[in-house]
């Protein structure tokens, strides 16, 4: 399902928190939304979901204008972030629940309808059995772990083959280690069922990880959207430069008319975007490398962390800037070392 | 389940719950037990056979039981949708309609008996408007009826219920709500579905409790009940009309043990 | 769109105004009773052959004035008693659990089950020379004390039990931690509970009323002397008298969130 979102603004009785968000969600693909607390992510995947009615804008499902149909006729599947299971019904019923409803507004395209009782049946074990689910059929919410619980929500929205399957931080309230496990297999399935996805997150290694398009949510407005590696290598403005890394961003200016020519940086020459004066340029840890011809910079912290050694440094202007050194090659912080970025080319962000 | 506590052990829990214990033995299980005692011991419980054979003490209790079981069903139906509304919906005043719909609450039975009588006796409100408006003559005496007593046992029963099913359904959390709705679910079908289920042992508790209060009321059939009795109200003739002790004492205890009964099946399966 | 919510919640919102209405009608009409000129009320207005609402207040005062005070005094007795064995009890059953606990926590509400007569038939049997003021008041305290246990115990399930910890950490013995941190966290549901002993205590009637002598009535009795009497500006002015504490009482119950309220007064 492609789905289209315009203008759409939401105000939270006179504070606003979406102010005319644009996205289009590509059929078939993992959208990730991003972005930090309070941005309004949430917000808005209820009002994909039917569950708030926004104060102005558009959302149309395959060019359909939904944004007056309520929940329940809406063709989604939700997993929220605390699973809300049914407590009463056990693993089998919480994922036949959704094929057992009434208000489903069955479109000819997906060819669905409500299905028998034996199809019911079958399709309630496809779910678990694609979830790893089909020993604990029987059991109650209660008695299942968070990573259990999860796949029963997951199992459970899945089930009527829904147009369009929104995540709200599913992964939110596992502890760090079981995240990323849960994380690649996440990310497998949601590829293998092809539905269109619709992931709201603030992690970034996870939005990396999962998304085909990455959406960068920041006080209620879209600020930047494209594929992950893009937004990572050419963030827009310096909020999705640190929101998607770690990046430091050197202050640079212009003097000379240079018409092609490397401008001067306290980076060495570098070539920057014709007609720039001032602005900055992203540096990212892993773009800097030791380079014998290149400017000289004091450490002024070395840490190993175990896969890289997080160093800090002072270029000659006093600007400070991280680099990740390879393991336990890091010099003692107070001595110089030669520093150039691997490309001549920088990403650079002009001047706000 | 009992640990030791790492920061004091279970002695200090003996200790301040004593009172309690003390409390519960002497003024409650103490006089009952005796109560039951006596009723067993004189003439062999003879009285037990009066009470229980037909009559109009087994009428009594008879009524009792089923004016409370029927105040307690309709009492929770018909809290139903406001304690939904009022957990779920918010809206201006309604805290002041809360707050009035829990008034009955403090009533005093006696109070209750003579609301009712304002609203349906002999020279009540209701049959005085009605009869302003349409000229007829309808529910004259009303309130000294089987039904009049009903109602007023609806009238301090159906806030109790709403008070308590609010309480649970604001405990019920909103994200299921969500879920089922975007499962398909329609309004009616999530309240069968989900809300109800889930809300379950908070129904039960809130019949247990209309019921035992019903099973008690003795002020509102003080006044009310003109033309038949109910459990309470034998035991008070008996005991200061015609002094007849054991008889009362049988009567007691009947009437404390079907509520009791009652009480815990329905409590049963919960903490 | 949003019209599709509108009617159910508007037509939910109107029957909870239609409750509210039904239950507010015949209290508004008493009182109207007690302020008007008793005329409209016909057969039911001779009597007292007072009519006016200050000469009411006063007559009612005047004449059961005993009463009330009777009913204060076994209420200012009910209420601290409650609380001392119900709240320390509650906090037991959840801090300091022991064998047994659970047992005596479910038996402390058996009470609300025992209609108030038999018990009150019970404590008379069984304790006859007994004075009947501290009847009373253990016949009050069977009703009160189980909503007290369940108050505090409510209220100390949803405190952080590290809070307690941490005091002892810091070297405040028991009683110290007691006093500076599990008090001062438990004051509102102990506030709470006092006002929901209160107004049950103070419309109890089911009990007073059995263990009453000529001597010994508590307002709640004289209520219904007054609505056995053929006057209904007095009954009317009588019930404004009796509702006039327990009003305020229910007000401010509710804004301190009396979820336990539930099971409340037996009538």
């Amino acid at each position: 399902m492609k789905v289209l979102i315009e203008g759409l603004s939401f105000a939270y009785g006179r504070e606003p928190v979406l102010s005319g968000v644009s996205m289009e969600i590509p059929d078939g693909g993992i959208t990730v939304l991003i972005g930090p607390s309070g941005s309004g992510k949430s917000t808005l995947l209820q009002l994909l979901a039917g569950l708030l009615h926004p104060g102005q804008g558009r959302i149309l499902f395959d060019g359909e204008d939904v944004t007056g149909v309520p929940t329940e006729r809406r063709d989604v599947g939700v997993v929220f972030q605390s699973y809300a299971l049914f407590p009463h019904l056990n693993v089998r019923d919480n994922i036949a629940f959704g094929l057992k409803t009434g208000r489903r507004r069955f479109s000819l395209r997906s060819s669905r309808r409500r299905p028998s009782r034996h199809s019911v049946e079958a399709r309630v074990w496809d779910a678990a059995a694609l979830l790893g689910l089909e020993r604990l059929l029987d059991r109650r919410p209660a008695q299942l772990s968070g990573g259990e619980q999860q796949r029963v929500a997951l199992a459970r929205a899945v089930a009527p083959r829904p147009g369009l399957l929104l995540l709200d931080e599913p992964l939110s309230a596992l502890d760090a280690r079981l995240r990323r496990s849960v994380r690649a297999e996440l990310a497998s399935l949601l590829r293998t069922l092809g539905t269109t996805v619709f992931y709201v997150t603030h992690d970034q290694e996870e939005a990396m990880l999962l998304a085909d398009h990455l959406v960068v949510l920041d006080h209620g407005k879209v600020v930047q959207a494209g594929p992950p590696l893009d937004l990572y290598r050419r963030p827009a403005t310096p909020f999705v430069a640190s929101f998607l890394g770690e990046a430091s961003l050197v202050e640079v200016s212009v003097e000379e008319e240079g018409e092609g020519k490397p401008a001067r940086t306290p980076l060495g020459r570098l070539a920057l975007p014709e007609g720039t004066r001032r602005g900055r340029i992203l540096v990212r840890p892993e773009d800097l490398t030791a380079d014998p011809q290149g400017t000289t910079a004091t450490v002024l912290d070395a840490r190993g962390l175990g896969p890289y050694d997080r160093v800090v440094l002072v270029l000659e202007n006093g600007v400070e800037v991280l680099a990740h050194f390879p393991p336990e090659s890091a010099p003692e912080p107070g001595s110089k070392v030669r520093v150039g970025l691997r490309s001549r080319k920088p990403h650079f962000l002009a001047e706000e | 389940m009992t640990r030791r506590h790492p920061l004091g052990s279970a002695w200090t829990g003996v200790l301040l719950a004593l009172p309690l214990l003390l409390f519960l033995a002497a003024a409650v299980a103490w006089p009952i037990a005796g109560l039951a005692a006596r009723a067993f011991a004189t003439n062999r419980g003879a009285a037990f056979g009066v009470v229980l054979a037909a009559g109009r003490y087994r009428t009594s209790l008879v009524n009792s039981l089923a004016l409370s079981s029927a105040a307690a069903v309709v009492s929770v139906l018909l809290a139903l949708w406001p304690s939904w509304v009022l957990a779920r919906e918010r809206f201006r005043g309604r805290d002041l309609l809360r707050t009035v719909i829990s008034l009955p609450l403090t009533f005093s039975g006696v109070l209750v008996g003579f609301l009712m009588v304002v609203l349906l006796g002999r020279v009540g409100a209701l049959p005085k408007a009605i009869g302003f408006l349409t000229g007829r003559e309808a529910f004259v005496g009303a309130a000294y009826t089987f039904a009049g007593l009903f109602a007023a046992y609806l009238y301090f029963e159906v806030p109790r219920a709403v008070v308590t099913l609010e309480s649970a359904f604001r405990r019920f959390p909103r994200e299921l709500d969500m879920a089922a709705r975007a499962l398909g679910a329609g309004p009616l079908e999530r309240l069968i579905k989900v809300a109800l289920p889930a809300a379950a042992p908070a129904l039960r508790s809130t019949l247990a409790v209309t019921f035992s209060a019903s099973m008690g009321s003795f002020g509102v059939a003080l006044i009310l009940s003109r033309r038949f009795t109910v459990a309470p109200l034998e035991i008070y003739t008996e005991m200061t009309g015609f002094l007849n002790d054991e008889v009362a004492g049988a009567l007691c205890l009947l009437l404390a043990l079907a509520t009791l009964v009652v009480d815990r099946l329905l409590s049963a399966g919960r903490r | 769109m949003r019209a599709l919510r509108r009617w159910p919640r508007r037509a939910g919102i109107a029957a909870v105004a239609l409750l509210a209405v039904a239950l507010a009608t015949p209290i508004a009409i008493t009182a109207a009773g007690a302020f008007s000129h008793a005329d409209w009320y016909g057969e039911r207005s001779e009597g007292a052959a007072v009519a006016d609402a200050p000469a009411l207040f006063s007559y009612v005062l005047e004449t059961w004035g005993r009463a009330l005070l009777r009913s204060a005094a076994v209420v200012a007795a009910v209420v601290p008693l409650a609380l001392l064995i119900g709240a320390p009890a509650a906090w037991a059953f959840r801090r300091r659990p022991f064998p047994g606990s659970r047992l005596l926590e479910s038996a402390a509400l058996v009470p609300l089950a025992v209609p108030g007569v038999a018990l009150a038939f019970a404590l008379i049997q069984s304790a006859p020379g007994f004075p009947r003021f501290w009847l009373l008041v253990a016949g009050h305290l069977a009703y009160t004390v189980p909503l007290v246990v369940k108050s505090v115990g409510n209220a100390v399930e949803t405190f952080d039990p590290r809070l307690e910890a941490v005091a002892r950490s810091l070297g405040a013995g028991g009683w110290e931690t007691a006093r500076r941190v599990t008090l001062p966290l438990l004051l509102p549901a102990l506030i709470l509970s006092a006002l929901l002993v209160f107004a049950v205590s103070w419309g109890e009637f089911n009990v007073s009323f059995l263990l009453a002598t000529p001597l010994l009535q508590t307002f709640p009795a004289g209520l219904y002397a007054t609505y056995t009497t053929n006057s209904f500006p007095v009954a009317a002015a009588a019930t404004l008298v009796f509702l006039a504490p327990v009003v305020p009482a229910l007000i401010a119950i509710q804004a301190l969130g009396g979820e336990e309220f539930h099971r409340g007064l037996p009538a």
